[in-house]
């Protein structure tokens, strides 16, 4: 018997990945008015933004159903579980897969990761590469702890305007309503999201983002999300590559995230060494 | 007065008083010294100030004069506005300290005082530049020490070796020499101690006023009376000119006190500058007039100014925080701003009205805040605010910034879940990483770095140096920014003065989109008197 992982589509986990390390992606819902897409099944992250932009409606999104982690449950067989997902302060993901997980036919141990996007993922394919590794439930479950315990995100907002709108980012909240027009550096630690600084313009929001992470290296892995942003993040990328021990990843933001922070957001996973 | 050989309490106050009156009646001249033709916090004003402002505080006279010189002292460091009044303030907080337990002072002692106080100068600038006041106190004490002799010999010789000083600053500082001008700073010194010596034996002060410019600095009164009038009746703050020809400084000062407080009048005999507070400006204006003509005249409602200030600016108690930061902002919308992204609050101040050392430092106490990190936002309150922070009860770090674009950029970085020195450090980067230019009027005629300048013609400062002169705001806008390394990305905050409406603001930007591609152009209302605009680039 082994431990299969299981996550969200919010840790925005690109599907090549997931199938190659077994995760099995539990997808949330986007909703433009009445139309209802599958995160990263009906809807890419590219098109999710273009729209975001285009669209009449302002989207929203929804946890996914008791029955769609049934469904993944099930799918996991006699297999032990951990199930690893965005913050609960985020999402109601969580609600849903506790749920499921009391209908199982096994052991499910839910994992909250208090973070979202890339966040999520890092936690989820060190988890998995361990439980490939034939590790039990309890050292996979304290892998995805010790994991989530070591890192820290940063990400810079392109606008306001989606926070604007009704999004919920934490204490981000703070900056809403202010005369300036501001580009804000958010850091989420301890399963909180904070302002951490403000520029005014999106290459000195990059260079933060850059000296932020050179004053906290070497880091064991960087991952590197983003929103409509790849040439930004590939320069990013190749700042960052020489702090990390292993290669800089680059992933795309999905809605759950980017319903918040709009078009141009890009962020880094750090994870300390 | 007989030519004494001790000093006691009473002549000190006395010779202060004389001092003050003599750096007072030159104050006009002083403030032709700047170098710069901005409308600035003048020298002259800021020296007079806070002078006045030791001279009025409830001083216990006594014939202890060490113990007069510590009250001088502390007084004249709360009253101290500008850089220059800074540096006087510290003249005299050295002074006192050689007059420590003194009770009365003889000729070796004053020469003691004159050299700690000349120490206390230089040390209240973090890298005093010579060719200064700095320089011109040095050179008096140094001068004074001559040997055995009387009180009036060592302030004799300390007034010439000043003299000399202040002739010389032209060739240690290059600025002063393309202007064609002394220190205005280290002017004002030599008329304290000209005044000084006067008084010692007993002869009117005759002051060398060394070869300034052209005195025909007629621009704009300084709001800096303001801060003044707090515990005073408001009314009407009135200012105007009066030009004649045989007009008699003494004598319209008197008539002009009689009906009027907080009057200051300075002038020669053939203008005269009125600032006053009336209840009445009527029977002020008329009094003028029967003196001569009148001109520039400004009158300001002040019962309503102070109201709206209050109304808006008024925090009354602050919650107690563990870091706060206080800024100095030259307008109501700045003090909006500043406090929008994160200021606890602001002291209304800047160019042409530099704050008193207490006037922060009340901001410092309101506050309520275990850490208080103060943002000048001008070169000419940094001292001030610096003195203020270390006359606080709770810590304070004075993070230097130079215009009020730099103190918006410093409190983006502002983080309050970050230690205080961190914010500092992350601020003073942060406001490094912009350029400021401003656009305004020039006070007066003026050539500097090779531009000539012709008094009432628009010209634009980058990072505090004159670049671009013109008769038009737009062109000097356009040409200020194209003289900077501005790029396509970069940001341009044109922040609009008092002096313009929006639509034409509006209109300008406009013109510097179209002027420079791919830049991002922002305008906001800055309701800065003098300025047309403060403009940030990034």
């Amino acid at each position: 018997m082994s431990v299969r992982v299981i996550t969200d589509s919010a840790s925005d986990i690109p599907p090549s990945v997931a199938k190659e390390l077994g995760i099995i992606v539990v997808p949330l819902t986007v909703m433009f008015g009445d139309e209802e897409l599958l995160d990263g099944i009906d809807i890419s992250s590219d098109q999710f933004f273009e729209k975001l932009q285009t669209s009449e409606f302002h989207p929203r999104t929804s946890q996914p159903s008791v029955a769609q982690f049934s469904k993944a449950y099930e799918e996991a067989g006699k297999n032990e579980i951990i199930s690893i997902h965005v913050s609960e302060k985020l999402s109601g993901t969580l609600n849903s897969a506790s749920l499921a997980a009391k209908e199982a036919p096994g052991k499910v141990e839910l994992f909250d990761t208090r973070g979202a996007s890339s966040w999520v993922a890092t936690v989820a394919i060190a988890a998995a590469k361990s439980a490939n590794e034939g590790k039990s439930l309890k050292q996979v479950t304290e892998v995805a702890q010790t994991v989530s315990d070591n890192l820290e995100a940063y990400f810079l907002l392109d606008t306001l305007e989606y926070l604007q709108k009704g999004g919920r980012i934490g204490k981000a909240q703070a900056l809403l309503g202010g005369l300036l027009n501001i580009k804000p550096i958010l850091h989420v630690a301890e399963g909180e999201v904070h302002p951490y600084e403000k520029v005014r313009t999106r290459a000195k929001g990059l260079a933060k983002l850059i000296e932020t992470a050179k004053k906290n290296a070497p880091f064991k892995e960087i991952s590197i999300m983003h929103g409509s942003a790849g040439e930004d993040a590939e320069v990013l990328s190749k700042s960052l590559a020489e702090l990390s021990e292993t290669p800089v990843s680059v992933r795309s933001v999905g809605p759950v995230i980017g319903v918040h922070t709009g078009p141009g957001v890009i962020g880094i996973v750090l994870r300390k060494a | 007065m007989a030519i004494q050989d001790k000093i006691d309490g009473y002549s000190f106050w006395e010779m202060i008083q004389a001092g003050a009156a003599c750096l007072e009646e030159h104050s006009e001249s002083i403030n032709a010294l700047n170098v710069f033709p901005v409308p600035d916090g003048d020298t002259g004003i800021n020296m007079t100030l806070t002078l006045r402002a030791a001279l009025n505080s409830e001083i216990q006279v006594s014939s202890n004069v060490g113990e007069v010189a510590q009250a001088v002292s502390r007084a004249s460091m709360l009253g101290a506005r500008g850089n220059s009044g800074v540096i006087l303030s510290q003249f005299f907080k050295g002074f006192a300290i050689g007059l420590e337990n003194i009770e009365q002072c003889t000729a070796a002692d004053l020469l003691l005082a004159l050299k700690t106080a000349s120490e206390a100068g230089y040390e209240a600038v973090g890298n005093p530049v010579e060719g200064t006041i700095l320089t011109v106190m040095r050179a008096a004490a140094a001068g004074a020490d001559k040997g055995d002799q009387s009180i009036s010999a060592v302030l004799n010789l300390a007034l010439e070796s000043a003299e000399t000083a202040l002739e010389y600053t032209p060739s240690q500082l290059p600025v002063l020499a393309e202007a064609g001008v002394v220190d205005a700073g280290g002017q004002g010194f030599v008329a304290l101690l000209a005044g000084f010596t006067s008084y010692i034996d007993g002869t009117a002060p005759v002051l060398k006023v060394g070869s300034p410019a052209e005195i025909n600095s007629h621009h704009i009164f300084t709001q800096s009376d303001l801060g003044h009038t707090e515990d005073e009746l408001f009314g009407f703050c009135t200012q105007f000119l009066i030009l004649g020809s045989e007009l008699r400084l003494s004598e319209i000062k008197e008539a002009v006190s009689s009906v009027a407080d907080s009057t200051v009048v300075i002038g020669d005999d053939q203008v005269v500058r009125i600032h006053a507070h009336a209840s009445d400006p009527g029977p002020l204006l008329s009094l003028g007039l029967s003196y001569g003509n009148l001109d520039q005249i400004n009158i300001m409602n002040m019962d309503l100014q102070h109201q709206e200030f209050i109304s808006k600016n008024y925090k009354p108690l602050l919650n107690h925080s563990d870091q706060a930061i206080v800024a100095v902002v030259p307008s109501l919308q700045f003090d909006i701003l500043f406090r929008d992204q994160g200021a606890a609050l602001t002291v209304l101040g800047g160019q042409s009205m530099n704050p008193s050392a207490e006037e922060i430092l009340n901001g410092i106490k309101d506050a309520n805040s275990d850490h208080v990190l103060i943002l000048p936002n001008n070169p000419n309150v940094k001292l001030s605010a610096i003195q203020a922070s270390e006359m606080a009860e709770c810590a304070c770090t004075v993070v230097p910034t130079e215009s009020v674009p730099h103190g918006i950029a410093a409190l983006l970085a502002y983080n309050s879940n970050l230690e205080p020195a961190y914010n500092a450090n992350a601020m003073q980067e942060s406001a490094e990483g912009i350029v400021t230019g401003e656009v305004t009027v020039a006070a007066r005629d003026a050539k500097v770095g090779g531009i000539k300048v012709e008094e009432g013609q628009i010209i634009g400062m980058l990072e505090g140096s004159l670049v671009s002169c013109n008769d038009s705001v737009p062109e000097v806008l356009i040409d200020l920014i194209s003289k900077t390394n501005v790029d396509a990305g970069d940001l341009i905050t044109l922040y609009y003065g008092a002096d313009l409406k929006e639509d034409k603001a509006t209109a300008h930007a406009e013109l510097v989109r179209s002027k420079f591609d791919g830049v991002d152009v922002e305008i906001y209302e800055g309701g800065q008197p003098y300025y047309h605009y403060l403009v940030a680039i990034e």
